[in-house]
């Protein structure tokens, strides 16, 4: 019996030191990212690699939010504005859509019900430029091309599904009886709605929100064929660009990609409750 | 408490959807005057002519909005989709090469622009620009390759002797294309140096493509039009580059991913022996702040091929206006201003180029002779020599979908050793298709 | 009690979302269609000449065509695969690891959640020629003497493409697993314990089995995204070359539409392309449907 636990005792020390490992080289080429923007020029290609950064320096992240007319700089501070208001409000909007959208799907009977399920993940398998391509051309007739409107609109619209997805499920563990109670003391089925069932959903919402953020925020093919000059380019569209334009200045590159990851790794943070039924559309809870 | 945490959610969305729809309309603010929407190349010396654009908006009460900066494979690109959606654009950066597939789009400034205008641009330029008899575009400056080469490694003694005993003949800037293997594989000590560098991938592959064609005593097309590139003369072009990069491994691997920017970096680093790049990179690779073998290298003209001369593949830089300006007169003016001989000269002396104007060259001839700088001089006589006799690509429309598809094709042979007639006569049946011939 | 409008309501709760999604995903989506049906360049002005299924029937003679659709489709399985099977290996050592379970599950999650371009250029700088990660550690070991240029071999580019979408999603597996493991009963796996069976047996016989619903939703998940992320990860490590050696639908897609100004054929591959996923999709949904507990 005793050597069973010492050996039981043995593997979860063994398999805590692997997962360490593993985790250990997972995030190891985001560790490195990251320092490289920290780096100084000398430093960052380095033969043998320096793995802990002797000097560290912002100037990576000072020629990014540089002027435009100085040499060879991106327009950085235009896509981080935009990237985060098309985010911001194509979360909001679908949060609404969707939650109007999802309350009614778990309260009443539809018929296509089924459907819903089905039309979720049909979304996710549409190829980007499969969309991309007839709205540049539809988008063009409407002035709607290369405009931050043109990029909520169809971020939206490609969220909302999942979001009504989510609220349902969220919806469905909320009792219908306290809507009901309400219903009886007189409100109407908006007020019920909006005094009743909304608060609770509250963490739901939240949930679907950072999602939403996170999609929209890390979108890009559709960026890429809806959007020309920094007045609506995004930053995942502009780190592409940036390949073209800053040729091989990794600093520059690295410093952009770190910010880009700011917003993700805070937001993972708060949805790490609800990730495993977000990522699988509510299937395991 | 559910409730308030509800609340307070509620006031957060309300705080950010405000604060981003003000700041959302602070974007429209009212414009002042005309405003011109450019889409400019980017990237090292390019820029400095940039710099006198608010001179520009001073005298003329514009405003430039320079919309893209980026390199011209992202640029055509982008303009591309611009045109193809009807979207605000005015003045663009464009070259001989691209403008025939642009035609469609450009405005003809012949309609604008008097004889008087165009006295001083040199000839050879104009004419390129001239598609249709329409002018689309002005030049701005011209591109022909030259070698440039280590003159810390060439001039070394111990590297002569070790030369000559190994191959035979002295040391020297290779004049031939056996020389060129030669020299590349003699050098190639990787990882901190290789013989040879060149662009392996895209438009850049199939220019320095066409220039050895062309030097094998071929072309992409006969006078008839039809496709002869895959016969003798290209086959041995393909097969140099092949021997360069996938037989004898004379220069970085990573060659295939490689466009101008990246074999300028690599001689810049001191990776590389010797190799073929345009005038505009000559002030960076001296200035030591940018480049490890400033004063550590010299120029040769181009070696000759097996027709026994070495045919220069270039063209124009230059500026066009888009038909669906609002506002002609101010585009075409920007596009005057910026191709005017004084800033054509600015631009020369800072970046090197070899400016389309005829003044501007002779001011830096003029310059050139006062301070003497014996490489300087050189550069000017070769550069000189290369004009008169540069050749640009097929001017016709659909040259940049001929580009497109032969290039994966070239990089068969260069990266699986595909056999080099194989690979020609699978793009040659592309082409015609492409062509309907 | 029933108030007036009531009926109503539920219909104008969804009723944007309808519209919406009507406007902005269905009608494009049938207009690519119309628009594969003409020949539509993006630089020739006049274009728009409708020539029926001729651009189809053009795809499935082009030899670049049936490329890329075999990358495609060598990608999806071979990188879906693996990241199942490394994903479960990784959940059932988490598994047993011990403490900070919540702390460990957030950085894992962190890879997955990240923009694919940004994986994309990751592993392009990792995976440099001149200046990678990888090459400088290999060369300083001696392991190799010159640097290999692992994007631009045709033998290698695809392999190190797999390799940053198996980094980025293997997380997205093991979590899964991970959340299953967790709640499995423990009644069956005591009764396996009492009856005397081997880890291997226990593992066999009683965790897979009730894993299985788990294995088929993640399978079904990832096969979806895996077109869709690989488009934004090889656009920005390799553009699809060399010579063809990560082309997907996507990238090729992009390829003709765009960089080629064949608009038209383009939207032709990616209507192809389309009706293949959606039809993968549905199989898939069924699939789970069946097996739904």
């Amino acid at each position: 019996m005793k050597s069973r636990r010492r050996r039981e005792q043995v593997i979860t020390a063994l398999c805590t030191v692997f997962a360490v490992v593993i985790l250990v080289a997972l995030l190891f080429p985001t560790y490195w990212m990251v320092q490289t923007s920290f780096r100084v020029g000398r430093e960052i290609n380095a033969f043998p690699p320096v793995w802990f950064p002797r000097e560290v320096t912002l100037s990576s992240y000072v020629k990014l939010f540089g002027s435009p007319h100085e040499e060879a700089s991106l327009p950085f501070r235009e896509y981080f504005r935009n990237s985060f208001l098309v985010a911001v409000l194509s979360g909001f909007f679908s949060i609404v859509l969707g939650t109007l959208a999802g309350y009614a799907f778990s309260r009443f009977e539809f018929r296509g019900k089924r459907n819903l399920f089905l039309s979720v993940i049909l979304m996710r398998a549409i190829p980007g430029l499969a969309l991309g391509l007839p709205l540049l051309v539809l988008f063009k007739r409407v002035q709607l091309v290369n405009t931050l409107s043109g990029l909520i609109l169809t971020y939206t619209m490609l969220n909302t599904p999942f979001v009504i997805w989510l609220m349902e499920g969220f919806f469905a563990d909320i009792p219908a009886e306290l809507s009901e109670a309400a219903l009886i003391d007189g409100c109407s089925r908006w007020r019920a709605l909006w005094r009743v069932d909304i608060p609770l959903a509250a963490p739901g919402i939240s949930a679907s929100a950072i999602f939403s953020f996170l999609l929209s925020w890390n979108e890009f093919a559709i960026a890429l064929i809806l959007t020309r000059t920094p007045a609506s380019r995004t930053l995942p569209v502009g780190l592409f660009d940036f390949v073209g334009e800053f040729f091989i200045d990794w600093g520059g590159m690295c410093a952009a990609g770190t910010i880009i990851l700011i917003p993700v790794v805070v937001l993972t943070f708060f949805i790490q409750r609800w990730m495993v039924r977000g990522l699988t559309f509510g299937a395991i809870k | 408490m559910l409730f308030r945490r509800f609340l307070v959610t509620l006031v957060v969305f309300s705080l950010v959807v405000l604060l981003s729809l003000s700041a959302m309309a602070q974007e429209k603010k009212p414009f002042e005057g005309v405003v011109l929407n450019a889409y400019f190349i980017g990237g090292g010396a390019y820029e400095k002519l940039y710099t006198k654009i608010p001179e520009f908006e001073e005298q003329t009460g514009a405003k430039v909005n320079i919309a893209a900066k980026l390199s011209h494979f992202e640029l055509n690109k982008r303009v591309a989709q611009e045109f193809a959606s009807g979207g605000d654009i005015d003045v663009i950066s464009t070259h001989t090469t691209f403008a025939p597939g642009q035609k469609d789009f450009l405005l003809p400034l012949n309609e604008y622009l008097t004889p008087e205008d165009l006295k001083d641009f040199t000839p050879s330029t104009i004419e390129a620009s001239t598609v249709d008899g329409k002018l689309i575009m002005l030049p701005r400056h011209t591109d022909v390759r030259i070698m440039y080469y280590r003159t810390d490694l060439f001039e070394d003694p111990k590297e002569q002797e070790a030369f000559k005993a190994k191959y035979g003949y002295d040391l020297r800037p290779p004049t031939n294309w056996q020389e060129l293997l030669d020299v590349a594989e003699f050098f190639t000590r990787p990882p901190d140096l290789y013989g040879f560098v060149f662009t392996g991938g895209e438009e850049p592959l199939v220019g320095t493509f066409y220039e050895l064609l062309l030097s094998a005593g071929g072309n992409f097309f006969d006078e008839e039009g039809n496709v002869i590139f895959n016969q003798e003369p290209g086959q041995k072009a393909l097969q140099l580059l092949v021997d360069l990069y996938y037989n004898k491994k004379a220069t970085p691997e990573g060659v295939p991913n490689y466009r101008w920017d990246e074999v300028a970096k690599a001689f810049r680093d001191g990776l590389i022996a010797f190799y073929f790049d345009w005038p505009g990179w000559y002030t960076m690779m001296k200035d030591p702040k940018e480049s490890k073998v400033a004063g550590k290298f010299g120029l040769a003209p181009y070696p000759v091929g097996p027709a026994g001369y070495a045919k220069i593949w270039g063209g124009s830089h230059g500026f066009a206006v888009a038909k669906s300006t609002k506002n002609p007169e101010a585009a075409v003016a920007l596009v005057k201003f910026l191709t005017s001989g004084d800033n054509l000269y600015f631009e020369a002396k800072e970046g090197g180029f070899l400016p389309a104007s005829i003044s501007a060259y002779q001011r830096l001839k003029e310059d050139v002779a006062k301070t003497g700088d014996p490489l300087d001089l050189k550069r000017l006589e070769l550069l000189e020599q290369e004009l008169a006799g540069f050749v640009p690509p097929p001017k016709i429309p659909e040259y940049q979908e001929i580009v497109s598809a032969i290039w994966p094709e070239l990089q068969k042979s260069l990266v699986e050793g595909r056999d080099v007639k194989v690979t020609l006569d699978i793009a040659a049946e592309k082409v015609r298709k492409i062509l309907g011939r | 009690m029933r108030m007036r409008g009531e009926r109503y309501f539920p219909y104008v709760l969804i009723l944007p979302s309808v519209v919406g999604t009507f406007l902005l995903i269905v009608f494009p989506l049938v207009y690519s269609f119309f628009l594969s049906l003409t020949s539509f360049h993006l630089l020739k002005a006049q274009s728009l000449r409708f020539i029926g299924f001729h651009n189809y029937w053009e795809v499935l003679h082009d030899p670049a065509f049936w490329v890329a659709l075999k990358n495609s489709l060598l990608f999806m399985v071979v990188v879906v695969n693996v990241e199942l099977v490394l994903g479960l290996l990784v959940a059932l050592l988490l598994n047993r690891a011990s403490g900070g379970q919540g702390i460990l599950r957030t950085l894992f999650m962190i890879p997955m959640m990240f923009p694919p371009i940004l994986v994309g250029l990751q592993f392009r700088w990792f995976f440099n020629d001149q200046f990678g990660l990888l090459n400088n550690v290999l060369l300083s070991l001696g392991i190799i003497d010159r640097p290999i240029g692992w994007l631009v071999r045709t033998n290698t580019a695809m392999p190190a493409v797999m390799f940053a979408d198996i980094w980025q999603n293997t997380p997205f597996t093991a979590v899964v697993f991970l959340a299953g493991l967790l709640s499995l009963p423990i009644e069956p796996l005591e009764a396996a314990l009492v009856d005397g069976a081997s880890p291997w047996q226990r593992f066999r016989y009683v965790i897979l089995p009730m894993l299985r619903p788990l294995i088929l939703i993640a399978m079904t998940i990832r096969s979806l995204d895996a077109g869709r992320k690989a488009f934004d990860l090889i656009m920005l490590m390799t553009g699809g070359g060399p010579a063809y050696a990560t082309e997907i639908l996507g990238t090729y897609t992009f390829r003709r539409a765009i960089v080629d100004y064949q608009f038209a054929y383009g939207a032709a591959i990616s209507f192809i392309d389309m009706v293949l996923t959606v039809g993968f999709a549905v199989y898939l949904y069924r699939q789970l449907l069946k097996g739904r507990v």
